[in-house]
């Protein structure tokens, strides 16, 4: 196992420098961010040399590059027009994030799941049918609808939580968001869950389960459920990136002040620098995320470990 | 599905009254209701994409022509407007229906466009392995580090691009990598088979194997991923549009009438709701329309 994740670290150091290799390819080799500025902005030399100086952009391409990993390295992310460090705006962010981002995970993964379960056990009756519909909607509806949806709901037409900001603190003001976020996932968790468990229920080892007289509730839980979640896990490595979209989108919504947010109110504003120190974090967060998943993966199932 | 695999695939049939995998996957489709609800749904969105005019007046979505008038602005659904009116008091059925063209052509384009590129670069790493291989499967495990979404944000963000292009070519450039992992595993698996060897054998050179033997057969799970990518993509120009990065006014899409529809919202959801019903009923069709023929390519789930 040890090996495993030594294994696994080196290989995101060739990934972490292509992505942000990507991330600064994106930004200034196929144009310049001086392009995209406003007319306000293109006239004002203050800005003009701020860009200038935050993306380097007098250097060629490739040291451009390099500076920018360098700053990444020790932290710096970039400053904003207003002086202030991108750094310290996502470090005073990140815990609402985070609680966001959790309470997100804890919904996807317990009703996904539980729903995926029952889906299975009732396949082809009304429950079953009911929540893949349900499961379809979720991922066809994108999440800044369904948030607008949900808010208005639930934020005036029951009046059951403020509709926005988070004032009212852990769980009233996060539950609304933290649902928006997972809805999506949610749906995959629990097609994911129902099929990988359909397939473990129809295996020999199950049959012998059954033949040797075990209660059906001790099969489900000791042999089909342990055999069944390892998609799931592999799913939630793969999802993490639409996660953090959405984040930016419901953070946006809900006025929820995380990073997320920060992100969205950068684009509207057309920060280009801190768009860029806060999609690096993200890319940092995602591979790290990701290696995670695999090392949870391959705890439970040791055929990962040896492949 | 091309011709060229149910031509080789008939050829690999053996006797007269085998049926092949595409014959054995149309013959499931047809049973599958979800299948017929898919097909009918693309068949109407085609429809009001290729034919706006059948489905609405050009003259209602612009004040140009006397169609949108500010006395009009967001009135309620009913005789007037059938599904309300925008705060520019424009018909805002009319609207999605011309907006059709422009979300689906962006979620159609880039479909095609990563499943082109990926699948050829897959194709030609599977078959040659080697040096070549090792460098395309590093870049792609590193477009595939970089959520494309985000990705997308960041360049449309810094680069100027022309909008319903700039889309395409942000969306293209950051979701080829997943045609290129399922091509080049196909391809891989084909390399080794009978009828590779057969055809080299016989003295077919390489680009002939290539694209005559071995494609046909390794094409298959990438056009079924390109078509629920493209209810993806068009999802995706939403949210890009949405924040501000999309498709720009004047050219509209539901993404745009979505964004430009959140103010209004609380006091009349119809703005809203009806460019969105559009947009998800889309891209709930082109996902039925890949699971389904996804499953029925999959002999482990025949029943």
């Amino acid at each position: 196992m040890g090996r495993f994740v030594v294994r696994r670290l080196l290989q995101i150091i060739p990934i972490f420098f292509g992505v942000t290799f990507l991330v600064y390819f994106l930004v200034s080799a196929l144009g310049s961010p001086l392009d995209t500025l406003s007319p306000q902005q293109k006239r004002n030399p203050a800005y003009l040399e701020y860009l200038t100086e935050q993306f380097n952009l007098n250097d060629p391409f490739i040291v451009q590059y390099f500076k920018y990993i360098g700053n990444v390295f020790t932290g710096d992310l970039g400053t904003t027009f207003a002086g202030e460090s991108v750094t310290e705006i996502v470090i005073t962010r990140m815990p609402v994030t985070a609680t966001l981002a959790g309470t997100a995970l804890v919904i996807e993964l317990v009703l996904g799941i539980v729903i995926g379960v029952v889906a299975a056990r009732r396949r082809g009756k009304l429950f079953d049918n009911a929540s893949l519909v349900i499961a379809l909607i979720f991922i066809a509806i994108p999440v800044f609808v369904l948030a607008f949806v949900l808010q208005w709901l639930f934020g005036i037409k029951l009046g059951w939580v403020v509709p926005t900001g988070i004032s009212e603190g852990w769980p009233l003001s996060y539950i609304v968001p933290a649902f928006v976020l997972a809805a999506g996932s949610l749906a995959y968790v629990i097609r994911i869950t129902r099929q990988s468990l359909l397939e473990t229920l129809n295996t020999d080892f199950i049959r012998t389960a059954r033949a040797k007289g075990l209660p059906a509730g001790t099969i489900l839980r000791r042999y089909g459920l342990r055999n069944s979640l390892i998609p799931v896990v592999v799913f939630l490595g793969l999802d993490i990136g639409a996660l953090m979209t959405g984040a930016v989108v419901t953070e946006g919504i809900f006025n929820v002040p995380g990073i997320g947010q920060q992100l969205f109110t950068s684009i509207k504003q057309q920060e280009a620098v801190v768009i860029v120190g806060i999609v690096t974090l993200f890319v940092i967060i995602f591979q790290l995320l990701n290696l995670l998943v695999d090392v949870i993966s391959a705890a439970l199932d040791p055929r990962i470990r040896y492949e | 599905m091309s011709d060229l695999q149910v031509e080789a695939q008939s050829a690999q049939a053996a006797g007269p009254e085998s049926r092949t995998v595409a014959a054995d996957a149309w013959y499931q489709l047809r049973r599958n209701w979800v299948f017929w609800v898919s097909v009918v749904l693309i068949v109407g969105i085609s429809a009001i994409v290729l034919f706006p005019g059948l489905f609405a007046s050009e003259e209602a979505t612009t004040s140009l022509t006397g169609g949108c008038q500010l006395e009009d602005s967001l009135e309620a659904p009913g005789d007037k407007f059938l599904l309300g009116a925008d705060q520019q008091g424009c018909d805002v059925y009319s609207l999605s229906i011309y907006s059709a063209r422009t979300s689906v052509s962006v979620g159609l384009l880039t479909a095609i466009g990563t499943t082109l590129i990926g699948s050829l670069l897959g194709l030609l790493a599977g078959f040659y392995g080697g040096k070549s291989d090792s460098v395309l499967s590093g870049v792609t495990s590193i477009f595939l580090g970089l959520p494309f979404v985000l990705g997308a944000v960041v360049l449309l963000s810094s680069v100027d691009l022309p909008d319903i292009w700039g889309v395409v070519f942000a969306l293209t450039l950051l979701s080829w990598a997943t045609a290129f992992r399922l091509v080049r595993a196909k391809t891989i698996e084909a390399k080794g088979q009978d009828y590779t060897l057969a055809a080299r054998a016989l003295g077919a050179k390489d680009l002939r194997i290539m694209f005559r033997h071995i494609l046909p057969n390794a094409i298959g799970p990438s056009i079924v991923v390109a078509v629920i990518s493209l209810g993806i993509f068009i999802g995706a120009e939403a949210t890009l549009s949405y924040l501000g990065l999309g498709i720009q006014p004047p050219n509209t899409s539901w993404g745009v009438m979505i964004s430009e529809a959140q103010n209004a919202f609380f006091t009349a959801p119809w703005v809203l709701m009806v460019p969105a019903g559009f947009l998800t009923v889309t891209v709930l069709a082109f996902i039925l329309l890949g699971e389904t023929v996804s499953d029925a390519l999959d002999p482990k789930l025949r029943k």
